[in-house]
């Protein structure tokens, strides 16, 4: 039986019981490597433990060592890869000031607001070929330039390539216009940046390993 | 008994004692404030480029300094300089004169709008009246504009929110076009646009014109503010002038344009309970400091010297603890907010 290791954060707490009742025939390992705790913990320099293909103590979860090259598959889901984390709110943006803004080799790793995405170049490097990303759901927090966002999709796309890593964008189904994610699939009025069991369901399912 | 007028005066009153005899880097009694800036006050900076130093200074010790158009999050700090972020209470660049001052409250309110705004320079778009904050300029006129109604957008707000304005005075000399009037911070054809004296005229402003300005100036703002009372705090740039287009040489005309400065800041303290004057000029001019102020160009005023200047200024207005950094609409609030979401979910699906 394949055996999937899942990583994240809240993402991963909303997806996970989709994942637990539809890919029943893998055995599924959860793993915080985003969430605030592991922000705060990177911000105040945490960095993971490495010993070979082991890695662990983390700021979520900081007594738990995992042996990647037990995994057939790791996921991220989400980890802190969202557009509107670089830009936070609706502000006209000229090519230059978002080619600053993106144009960076540390884009995806040393993130705003000095939290350090160590898992998204280590595991990676530990687990060859074995990564695949879903990155965050497009906030509804703002109606961003679409041609900021379809920048910071061509820099990821870039990103997992050096890295190795298989990305796998949220269905175009699932987005309006405006690049932010349809307004049914939100979990609540006041919560513009976590979604609901079926926008998760339609995530998942475009997954190619299943 | 006194014997005459200057007998029971203090030593801050006589040259000797106040300047010759005195310490350069701790003034006595060189600035007493004329009000007081309370913790929770909302601050706006703006003014000729000195004023980034004291913008910078009052956010380092807590003071609440307005950003109504913060730096985008993922834009690494050492670069918000380049794109006009983080200098000023909004992203306006240097506004050198008062004219420049007051028709940007004209436009915010909607009784004025610039004209000829729009430079070009190898097919790139400049916002005239702010060239420096996009120095690679736009792709399109278009974009110009849409940039410029959001930036007013926010400046009205600004305009509205702020208690305590702190201005800084720094030039008379100014490029302005003909038709129209528009003020513009830099000659056609320095940064962009192209240079043509039938359409652009050199005006250096008198105490007079400036002195109408600024009171045009505050009653455009009380418009904005629906007659909300407001304090402004003035200094006066103690940078020279780069050059001058005014016919005279470099020194004299920088020695008209600050006298001329100096005596409006003075005018206007003397005269406006809520205004006040700051004399970083002098700290930096004065004699006693034989031009040590200033870096080797005599222009630029060292980091050291600014440091000593603010160390006046927070003699009278006291640094505060508790360190806040504003923005109309906080992100901090905003990523709490998220964390806490972030931290349900995880509780609720992992128990951690």
């Amino acid at each position: 039986m394949k055996k999937i290791l899942w990583c994240g954060g809240s993402h991963l707490g909303h997806a996970k019981k989709i994942i637990e009742s539809h890919f029943t025939e893998f055995t599924n390992s959860f793993y915080i490597t985003a969430g605030p705790k592991n922000k705060r913990w990177s911000i105040q320099g945490g960095r993971y433990f490495v010993e070979g293909s082991v890695v662990g103590d983390n700021g979520a979860e900081p007594d738990k060592r995992l042996d990647l090259s037990d995994f057939d598959q790791i996921i991220f889901i989400g980890q802190w890869i969202q557009p509107l984390k670089y830009l936070p709110r609706f502000q006209p943006i000229s090519t230059a000031l978002k080619h600053a803004i993106l144009r960076r080799d540390d884009l995806f790793i040393n993130l705003p607001g000095g939290n350090f995405n160590e898992p998204i170049v280590l595991f990676p490097k530990i687990a060859k070929g074995k990564c695949i990303l879903l990155c965050d759901p497009w906030n509804r927090n703002n109606a961003l330039p679409i041609a900021f966002i379809e920048d910071f999709k061509q820099e990821l796309i870039c990103f997992c390539q050096k890295e190795d890593i298989r990305l796998m964008f949220q269905p175009q189904s699932t987005l309006d216009k405006n690049l932010s994610t349809l307004e049914i699939f939100s979990r609540s009025q006041s919560d513009k940046s976590h979604f609901n069991t079926d926008f998760w369901r339609l995530y998942l399912q475009s997954l190619a390993i299943f | 008994m006194r014997c005459n007028p200057y007998t029971s005066l203090p030593k801050n009153a006589f040259w000797k004692t106040g300047v010759a005899q005195e310490t350069p880097y701790k003034v006595e009694g060189i600035y007493q404030k004329k009000f007081t800036i309370p913790p929770e006050a909302n601050i706006a900076t703006a003014g000729s480029c000195f004023a980034q130093h004291i913008s910078r200074h009052l956010k380092q010790n807590g003071y609440n300094v307005l950003d109504v158009e913060p730096a985008p999050r993922g834009l690494p700090e050492s670069r918000h300089q380049k794109f006009g972020f983080s200098m000023y209470s909004a992203r306006y660049g240097n506004i050198y004169s008062v004219r420049q001052l007051l028709q940007l409250s004209q436009e915010v309110v909607g009784d004025w709008s610039p004209q000829n705004y729009i430079w070009e320079k190898d097919g790139k778009f400049y916002d005239a009246l702010r060239p420096a904050v996009e120095p690679e300029g736009l792709d399109s006129a278009e974009e110009v504009v849409e940039h410029r109604i959001f930036h007013i957008k926010n400046v009205k707000k600004l305009f509205q929110e702020f208690d305590c304005l702190i201005f800084t005075l720094g030039l008379t000399e100014m490029w302005i076009h003909k038709e129209s009037g528009t003020v513009y911070p830099t000659a056609p054809g320095t940064l962009a646009g192209v240079f043509d004296d039938e359409l652009y005229q050199f005006e250096n402003a008198t105490f007079m014109s400036i002195l109408q300005d600024f009171e045009a100036f505050e009653n455009t703002l009380l418009k904005i503010r629906k007659n909300k009372p407001f304090k402004i705090l003035l200094t006066v740039s103690p940078v020279p002038l780069t050059a001058t287009a005014s016919g005279k040489h470099v020194l004299q005309s920088t020695c008209y344009s600050k006298a001329t400065l100096r005596s409006i800041a003075g005018h206007l303290s003397m005269h406006q309970e809520n205004i006040d004057y700051f004399p970083s000029y002098e700290i930096v001019t004065n004699p006693k400091m034989r031009s040590n102020g200033f870096s080797d160009n005599l222009r630029s005023v060292k980091s050291e010297t600014v440091e000593m200047v603010m160390k006046h200024f927070f003699a009278e207005h006291p640094t505060i603890e508790l360190k806040k950094e504003h923005t109309l609409e906080s992100n901090l609030s905003e990523d709490i907010k998220e964390d806490i979401q972030c931290e349900e979910a995880l509780m609720e699906a992992f128990g951690k």
